[in-house]
């Protein structure tokens, strides 16, 4: 037998086996992130449900990406200094989170189980490390996932100018909220 | 070893290798492909501009849905020169024009302006109806390079007819008073330093002087580039065609017409855009600056200016 037929029936061998290896991993692009600024002159509210967000319950990992131009504002000209100013979205479009939860989860059964998730979330540019509770829920299959957490602005390089001080805040509570499509993905990584 | 074995042996170390992949496998990856990179390049780009206007020119920024823009803008007297220096503190005790508008915006595209301005050539007492259209919105991806806007005002003057019949105040019918600007803004933002402007205009006015022209062709050009997060630098320059005949019958009068040249440094503070300017130019509105801009920089004929745009937001927020 020559090498052609050979790599054929590894190929087969694998191919074959690969629905045990695969895994559900649960994708939504819908997710939900909302961030909320208070100061006594100023409460900012800002709000995407553009977000992308991937769980993959066998390695207790969890994916967070969102375009930072998605964000709505009560105010078109807060939207814009959000992105021009802070965010610089032109040079960084896009924030990210990649983290593990710890705490188990049945995806089988419903429940509502708290989690800490540890990970890292790449704003503006600058990662930072972070931990944060929150919990994932699971009802007739499908899963979602809420948490909150805060945010201080000069962790991650954002600078506000003394002017406009008193507007914004230099914590930024943020909450997230996603809901998997209830149809998990076959891992085709 | 038999081919089989040796086949199955292959066939495990992929599967193992595919094992390893999915043990520490990139979620990222889920969201990197062609689709969702297509959306985010679908989107428009944000502030080409931060205010309706550059120097004295207009740029394609238009006022978002039920967002108010007041702008106060104010040109003084020559610096130098003649009238200029200390004696009328470099120009501040002659105002030339001022003009205070308000811009509205209808829809995200679409804004309506209203505006009074004192007019610096035979017209005065000016009122400004305007509308600005965004067209096209230049892309993040690039698969749309630029953006267009349209542009369009209709001045009417409000004074009293002068009787001197040589000037082109003298309104025999009630349209004589009026003039108008036709625009098309074509902007890119290269990166998040430098947008660029090319801005196509056509000027009329019904009523002018003998010999001068009633429509003037004109080719804008204009810049902004950002220093600091808050701090640019600001420019623009009209190129005019004025028909020859008209140019060589005003030098016959010792009158030489220029082309505007603003420069300026703009200022944001959130909420506020400050810029101060200098230009040649001695009226604010295109009906007037482009076809009658008398001074020249190399005389010293230029002065300073301000325009202050403040935002506000009227109506109900959308939660």
């Amino acid at each position: 037998m020559h090498c052609f037929s050979l790599l054929l029936l590894a190929l087969f061998g694998a191919l074959g086996q690969l629905p045990a290896a695969a895994q559900t991993l649960f994708v939504t692009r819908s997710a939900q992130l909302a961030f909320f600024s208070s100061t006594p002159l100023e409460n900012i509210d800002a709000k995407s449900s553009r977000a992308m967000s991937a769980l993959d319950p066998k390695n207790h990992t969890v994916y967070f990406k969102v375009d930072n131009t998605s964000f709505e504002f009560p105010r078109k000209l807060m939207q814009e200094h959000f992105n021009d100013n802070y965010m610089e979205s032109a040079k960084y479009p896009f924030s990210e989170f990649t983290g593990q939860y710890t705490g188990a989860v049945d995806t089988e059964h419903d429940g509502s189980y708290p989690v800490l998730v540890t990970g890292k979330l790449k704003l503006h540019g600058v990662e930072k490390p972070y931990q944060v509770p929150g919990t994932i829920t699971v009802s007739n299959h499908q899963l979602a996932v809420a948490a909150s957490f805060t945010i201080a602005l000069k962790d991650h390089h954002i600078d506000i100018p003394t002017l406009v001080v008193t507007k914004v805040a230099e914590q930024v509570q943020v909450t997230v909220k996603a809901v998997y499509e209830s149809k998990p993905l076959a891992s085709k990584l | 070893m038999s081919t089989f074995r040796l086949a199955g042996l292959v066939g495990g170390l992929m599967l193992a290798g595919l094992g390893a992949q999915a043990q520490d496998q990139d979620l990222s990856k889920l969201f990197a492909g062609a689709s969702d990179s297509l959306a985010a390049a679908r989107q428009p780009v944000a502030a080409t501009f931060k205010s309706p206007r550059i120097v004295n020119l207009r740029s394609n920024e238009s006022i978002a849905r039920h967002e108010l823009d007041f702008q106060v803008m104010h040109r003084f007297g020559d610096i130098a020169g003649k009238d200029g220096g200390i004696r009328t503190f470099y120009g501040l005790d002659f105002s030339t024009d001022i003009r205070i508008g308000f811009d509205y915006g209808l829809t995200d595209r679409l804004t309506v302006g209203l505006a009074r301005a004192k007019g610096n050539t035979a017209q005065r007492e000016l009122y400004e109806g305007s509308l600005k259209y965004k067209l096209l919105e230049q892309n993040r991806g690039g698969s749309r390079p630029v953006g267009v806007a349209l542009f369009g005002n209709a001045v009417v003057s409000g004074m009293t007819a002068t009787t001197d019949e040589s000037l082109a105040s003298t309104f025999r019918r009630p349209a004589d008073r009026w003039s108008f600007v036709g625009q098309v803004i074509v902007t890119r933002k290269f990166n998040d330093r430098l947008s660029l402007a090319l801005l196509p205009t056509v000027g009329h006015r019904v009523l002018v002087e003998q010999h001068d022209d009633n429509t003037v062709p004109a080719l804008g050009v204009g810049g902004r580039f950002r220093f600091t997060q808050r701090l640019s630098l600001i420019a623009d320059y009209v190129l005019v065609h004025r028909s020859s005949a008209s140019r060589a019958y005003y030098r016959t009068l010792g009158v030489e017409f220029y082309n505007p040249l603003g420069v300026g440094l703009e200022v944001e503070t959130g909420g506020h855009v400050f810029a101060l300017t200098f230009t040649n130019s001695a009226a604010i509105l295109e009906n007037q600056f482009i076809p009658e801009t008398r001074a020249s920089w190399t005389k010293g004929q230029f002065r300073w200016g301000f325009t202050i745009s403040r935002r506000f937001a009227l109506g109900k927020h959308k939660k």
